[in-house]
């Protein structure tokens, strides 16, 4: 039986599959009595991690797991995606969107999914046990 | 996702946006959305206020058309943009290059 501040999905390696993992997130977070704005913050996180997975995690065609666990903890909400693709660390890099734009040419096209996790989520953590990639995403309520 | 273009004074082109601008929403108008940015037309609105999400992906699509725009002299402004992907467009840093207005009114003026 579940846990009420637990939840789990499992989707498959499917870019369709992106609505209903952003369905589920909102019905958890109602449940959890998550406030509509960090609930829209973390469905902005997790399409983007996700999506990224999807896109680039793997090198065949063959149909894959992503395992979702979404859970409180002492005064947090994380999230946790776990998947079976090539190692990725995304978080491994200095990128934020703290900075602004004067002209267009400032703008690199392109990252900003990984930016906009770094800025939303208060505390990201990658790590590689068994083959699998495990990102998490913690929220301060 | 749906979009719509129409024509406003002044050779101001209006583009209506409803739904999810994610990745799969955002398949559903990228090629639409860069037809009806493109030449011979120069100045446009973008109406955000019924989009209920906004990804990178769909950043992606706003600011290549700006590029384009912008490259060619021509303006490009967003109006009235839902709540959360207001705080979207504002932490990628992108209202500098493409002002975000809250009234079309002002949007109009926006463009001149």
């Amino acid at each position: 039986m579940q846990h009420i501040d637990c939840f789990e999905l499992q989707i498959r390696n499917d870019l369709i599959e992106l609505r209903s993992m952003s369905e589920w997130l909102h019905k958890a977070c109602e449940k959890l009595t998550i406030t509509d704005e960090l609930a829209r913050d973390l469905d902005a996180c997790a399409n983007e991690a996700v999506a990224n997975i999807i896109l680039y995690a793997y090198e065949d065609r063959e149909s894959h797991p992503i395992n979702m666990h979404l859970e409180l903890k002492d005064s947090s909400l994380i999230f946790t995606i776990q998947d079976d693709g090539i190692a990725f660390d995304p978080f491994n890099s200095k990128a934020t969107l703290s900075q602004s734009y004067d002209t267009i040419g400032d703008i690199t096209i392109g990252g900003f999914g990984i930016k906009l996790i770094r800025s939303l989520a208060n505390e990201c953590s990658y790590c590689r046990p068994d083959n699998k990639n495990i990102i998490s995403l913690s929220f301060y309520l | 996702m749906e979009i719509n273009c129409e024509s406003l004074e002044g050779d101001i082109y209006k583009i209506n946006l409803k739904g999810r601008m994610d990745i799969i929403g955002n398949a559903d108008i990228d090629i639409k959305f860069s037809g009806m940015t493109a030449l011979p037309r120069m100045f446009f609105i973008v109406d955000l206020s019924e989009v209920n999400f906004i990804a990178s992906i769909g950043i992606r699509t706003l600011l290549l058309s700006t590029k384009a725009i912008h490259n060619r002299g021509g303006k490009i402004v967003i109006l009235n943009p839902d709540i959360h992907v207001k705080k979207i467009l504002l932490m990628a840093g992108i209202d500098m290059v493409l002002p975000i207005i809250d009234t079309l009114e002002l949007a109009i003026a926006a463009m001149h």
